[in-house]
């Protein structure tokens, strides 16, 4: 995938690449409010005739803006139809009338589709138009902070489905402010800043703590640990990780013996230089990796973790920073208040 | 009561606002969607009849529809007949005289119409005939009934520009304004209360509609 945007706005100039590999179907956009995201995708879904878009991904031609599809503030639902008018108008005009059933129980609408648009909450309105835009069979599918209204679990469990309903067929160019919802879906991700690209890569590289100047403006400092599912009893799940037995209290559909990742922010982890007694439910032993200042005040410690990489973050004026070198053994521990995805 | 007058009103009244709506729509969509240092001249021209006396412009109309004149001499060789003090006169005129009743209503309903509603549905692949019934026209819904109402309402108010270029010509000119202008002159009083009453009711019924309609749909209009 490579795509090169350029346009303008008054004063504001965007010029963007991103770029990917072949195979990626959900690319993440992050970066700071006025960065540009939104004005990048409005040139993308065609709404901004001046700005130029070149590039392909996959068979998709992004300059003619053929069947992609914007969702957003910008995309209003039509106020003289009620929702039911809405989806049925654009499922009519796209030969889906046989599949408004499905994607109005994909995007948890039934009870929503004899209500007049100006009756629907702000996550109502969103799980609306994500199903009209759904309805319009795009090959391109463009997010722009879609899901910013909805509850955390109703969020994922819809990103989850819709990962699994669009699969090959349709791409997803996603906006958001919740890192967590990029790492469920994404594999790449770009920066945004000022309207040009400040970082781009697969998503495992730019979590990385290499990137730590990066992470203290837009990302944050989080590490992604691959693990199997275990088992789900009780509210409870046990994922393997390095073959430690770890526990969260997330709830996750994963079966048992599929892989599943666990999102560590660097603040959990409290690090110790003795296997000792701490009061947090999990363990991961490891070796110090390198050691570097991270603000002012703080020290980030990247762990080697049986070949993952965690970091952690320290305050340097503590005198047991001291004890912290290349090669040392350590034990992360944290909660079990962790995101599982 | 003079019924052959009252039934020519609603015909020039009719008629004018039918020409009116054909014109104002493009015109006040091309003036919500420019933006341009001449454009307040452009609303300037378009308003002046909201404050030009009826005569001044019913004065300049029967300079421009005389048979020496360029627009009379026009109208001459496409009819072979002369255009002051005709029907057609009168609705040539209604249409300009009446012209800012019907772009402002409409001018301010496109403007609150946003853009992305037409990209939206643009973009979902919706034919341009969708887009017109499904999304423009309920849209602009009220702005239209407001401009047609108004256009009407003022059409059959008008007087001074009727007696400048349409004089008092039975079946052809003689409107009810006219008919009641001619009765009070003949002082004949019974006539004219008929008449003045009939206008009257017609024109508060008409505008208690607007105003009911603006009330539902809090739709703006300048007017008043």
């Amino acid at each position: 995938m490579e795509c090169h945007v350029r346009g303008q706005a008054g004063e504001f100039y965007l010029d963007v690449v991103l770029s990917a590999t072949a195979e990626c179907a959900w690319f993440g956009l992050a970066g700071h409010s006025g960065a540009g995201k939104s004005t990048l995708l409005q040139a993308l879904a065609g709404f901004d005739p001046s700005a130029k878009v070149q590039g392909q991904w996959q068979d998709i031609d992004l300059s003619s803006a053929r069947n992609t599809v914007l969702v957003s503030a910008q995309t209003p639902l039509f106020p003289a139809l009620n929702v039911a008018d809405n989806l049925e108008l654009v499922a009519r005009y796209n030969q889906q009338l046989t599949n408004i059933a499905a994607i109005v129980a994909l995007c948890e609408c039934e009870a929503l589709l004899l209500r007049h648009t100006t009756e629907l909450s702000g996550g109502e309105l969103q799980r609306v138009k994500l199903a009209r835009a759904l309805l319009a069979n795009p090959r391109l599918l463009l997010l722009d902070e879609s899901f910013g209204a909805m509850d955390r679990a109703l969020r994922f469990r819809i990103l989850k489905k819709l990962r699994v309903f669009l699969g090959q067929h349709t791409r997803v160019l996603m906006v958001s402010h919740d890192i967590n919802e990029i790492i469920l879906c994404c594999d790449h991700l770009a920066v945004i800043e000022n309207g040009g690209t400040v970082a781009c890569g697969a998503l495992s590289e730019l979590l990385n703590p290499e990137y730590s100047d990066l992470s203290t403006t837009v990302l944050p400092l989080i590490s992604v640990l691959q693990g199997v599912m275990w088992e789900h009893k009780g509210g409870v799940s046990r994922v393997l990780i390095d073959q430690t037995d770890v526990r969260v209290s997330d709830e996750s559909d994963a079966q048992s013996g599929s892989p599943i990742r666990l999102l560590l922010p660097a603040e959990a982890i409290t690090l110790a230089t003795e296997q000792g007694e701490a009061l947090q439910t999990n363990c991961l032993k490891g070796r110090v990796m390198a050691l570097r200042a991270y603000s002012a005040t703080q020290n980030v410690v990247i762990i080697d973790c049986g070949g993952q990489r965690l970091s952690a973050l320290v305050d340097n004026y503590n005198p047991q920073c001291e004890l912290l070198s290349v090669g040392r053994r350590v034990w992360a521990y944290f909660s079990g208040q962790q995101t599982l995805v | 009561m003079e019924f052959p007058a009252i039934w020519l009103t609603l015909k020039l009244a009719g008629l004018s606002t039918l020409l009116l709506m054909l014109v104002a729509i493009p015109v006040s969509w091309w003036l919500s969607r420019w933006n341009s240092r001449f454009k307040a001249v452009v609303q300037a021209c378009v308003a002046l009849p909201l404050v030009l006396p009826p005569t001044v412009l019913g004065f300049y109309l029967l300079l421009a529809f005389a048979p020496d004149s360029l627009v009379g001499e026009l109208w001459l060789t496409m009819t072979g007949e002369r255009l002051a003090f005709t029907f057609e006169a009168l609705v040539l005129g209604s249409v300009i005289y009446s012209f800012p009743f019907a772009v402002q209503p409409l001018y301010a309903s496109f403007c609150q119409f946003h853009p992305h509603y037409l990209h939206t549905a643009k973009m979902l692949n919706l034919p341009w005939s969708a887009r017109l019934v499904k999304v423009w026209l309920p849209a602009i819904k009220p702005g239209l009934l407001i401009a047609a109402g108004l256009s009407f309402a003022h059409t059959v108010g008008e007087f001074g520009v009727v007696l400048m270029i349409g004089g008092n010509i039975p079946g052809q000119t003689r409107v009810v304004s006219i008919a009641l202008f001619d009765q009070v002159e003949s002082l004949n009083y019974g006539s004219a209360h008929q008449l003045a009453a009939t206008l009257l009711i017609f024109s508060l019924c008409l505008l208690m509609a607007l105003y009911w309609l603006q009330g539902r749909r809090r739709l703006k209009w300048n007017v008043m």
